[in-house]
């Protein structure tokens, strides 16, 4: 028997936006069983995609098994609340052919399980979780090999025309083990990016990150961030991450 | 090079040249249209994709300034209505100041097989216009005041991209020098890039599409057009290649002879689709 705490929460929007303009979205649901967390990065190509991704992590809060029958059923309700809260408010020219195209955004969610001390996750394009035991990262998922960071991930849509193509690009694990001691962190693509690169020559990134706790009110992941952005090591991208310690 | 990050705080420009003399009013290759109406519809859809490009819930992002230079029976800004005057106006300002919104058909999918037709809305901003001379030479020192006073004001920026739109017979002596000029001029982040797409009306010309040498070039017009288009970035041959399955290498340039529209559109799109939008 397990228990988790999230150590820290950071969503950061790219340099030069504001935080309402950052269209990364995450969600933590604790229980006394388990605690589910999911992180969401909305494509900057595409317009209202912040509303899209804040109700993707939302809602899939609530669902009961990561499976992706579950998920997908699940989309069909959250495409209709995004209809509704994009429709609020006549639209110019411009923004309506926007709409039309719609919004997506890539999704991961981690569910702990207190009792079975293990996790299961699943993730549909390029935001990442990674398992740190004793120094050493047990898993890199769903990416493994920083290389694919470069590819144009796989998106969920608002539009119901790709979701046959979900099958393929759906990635989960089942039942992995966790312990005391153990951290699970979620992030999104840029930070995932640097992560795995320093992992690769040994530079023990996870360090750097356990360092940043949600209790300190200064402002120093922020400021971290915002060095690597500027030495070109972290790509100028919305930015967020999730601490979780196993206790 | 050209790895400058665009961004509200770091826009990059967009200056299009346009030829309005008076054979502009001859018919593009291959359809039954005046070649001064093909690029006005060619400016008008770009201009739109742009601005799609840029909006997002809040609004449009201004991360490009546009302009637009026309040159015929006389040279000047051709932006109309609320532009009017403008060298360069924030894609924000185009935006919002269509000279007007017209509504056209296009075919789409049914959903079973057939095509339907769909009301789509096209903004107008520029008109297709056809007189007098074609006085090159003055438009490109009017292109190279407007480009210097924008990069000193941007020197990070990523450079600015010219697209030159002619039929290319000179009136006002060889612009030859004037548009080496333009290519000369540089941000930080590396030289301008010019874009020549000449719509001949040379009965010998054939389509070419970026070539990397003068070989298949027809006249002393395509071949000076030919020798001051920029070379195409890195990120723009991967584009050519993999959107349009175009026949690329690195040592093609922007320069397209006799395209038809679609090529014309094409050619817009790689030439405006810089790497790093952020």
């Amino acid at each position: 028997m397990v228990k988790a705490r999230v150590l820290s929460e950071y969503k950061l929007p790219k340099a030069g936006h504001t935080n309402d303009e950052c269209e990364d979205a995450f969600s933590i649901k604790p229980t006394r069983q388990s605690l589910k967390v999911f992180v969401a990065d909305g494509a900057t190509e595409s317009s209202f995609a912040k509303e899209w991704a804040n109700l993707l992590t939302d809602d899939l809060k609530t669902i009961r098994s990561f499976s992706l029958r579950n998920i997908v059923k699940r989309l069909p309700k959250i495409r209709n609340e995004w209809k509704e809260q994009v429709s609020q408010k006549p639209l110019p020219w411009y923004a309506e052919i926007k709409l039309e195209k719609g919004a997506f955004s890539t999704i991961v969610g981690l569910w702990i399980n207190y009792k079975k001390s293990s996790f299961n996750c699943f993730a549909i394009g390029d935001c990442c979780i990674f398992h740190l035991r004793n120094d050493e990262i047990l898993t890199s998922f769903p990416i493994e090999d920083e290389i694919e960071f470069s590819n144009n991930p796989f998106l969920v849509s608002t539009k119901i025309d790709d979701d046959d193509k979900i099958v393929e690009h759906f990635r989960e694990l089942k039942n992995q083990k966790i312990r005391k001691g153990d951290y699970l962190f979620v992030m999104s693509d840029a930070l995932a990016c640097w992560f795995m690169n320093k992992t690769k020559v040994n530079d023990r990134p996870w360090e750097i990150l356990i360092g940043f706790t949600g209790e300190s009110l200064d402002n120093s992941f922020e400021e971290w961030l915002k060095s690597k952005r500027d030495i070109k090591e972290i790509k100028n991208d919305d930015t967020t991450l999730l601490t979780i310690e196993i206790l | 090079m050209y790895t400058a990050e665009i961004s509200r705080q770091n826009p990059s420009c967009f200056l299009f040249v346009i030829d309005q003399s008076g054979s502009m009013s001859d018919n593009i290759s291959g359809q039954a249209k005046p070649k001064a109406q093909a690029v006005a519809d060619a400016i008008n859809k770009l201009l739109s994709n742009l601005t799609i490009k840029c909006a997002k819930s809040e609004g449009v992002r201004d991360y490009y300034h546009v302009g637009v230079i026309g040159y015929g029976a006389s040279v000047g800004v051709a932006f109309t209505g609320g532009l009017s005057g403008k060298e360069l106006a924030p894609i924000s300002e185009i935006a919002n100041n269509p000279a007007r919104i017209e509504e056209r058909t296009k075919k789409v999918d049914d959903g079973a097989g057939g095509l339907i037709d769909q009301k789509v809305k096209f903004p107008i901003w520029f008109d297709p216009t056809a007189n007098g001379g074609t006085p090159m030479n003055e438009a490109f020192r009017l292109a190279n005041n407007i480009l210097d006073n924008w990069l000193e004001l941007h020197p990070d920026c990523f450079p600015p991209t010219v697209i030159h739109i002619t039929d290319g017979e000179s009136t006002d002596g060889n612009p030859e020098e004037e548009m080496q000029k333009t290519i000369g001029k540089s941000s930080n982040d590396g030289n301008l890039l010019l874009f020549n797409l000449h719509v001949s009306s040379n009965p010998n010309a054939k389509t070419v599409e970026f070539p990397s040498n003068n070989e298949s070039l027809p006249d002393q017009y395509s071949q000076m057009l030919f020798k001051t288009a920029s070379p195409l970035t890195e990120f723009m041959v991967s584009i050519a290649k993999n959107e349009y399955e175009l026949n690329v290498s690195e040592t093609s340039k922007g320069f397209v002879l006799n395209g038809d529209l679609a090529l014309i559109i094409t050619a817009l799109d790689i030439g405006t689709r810089p790497s790093n939008l952020r």
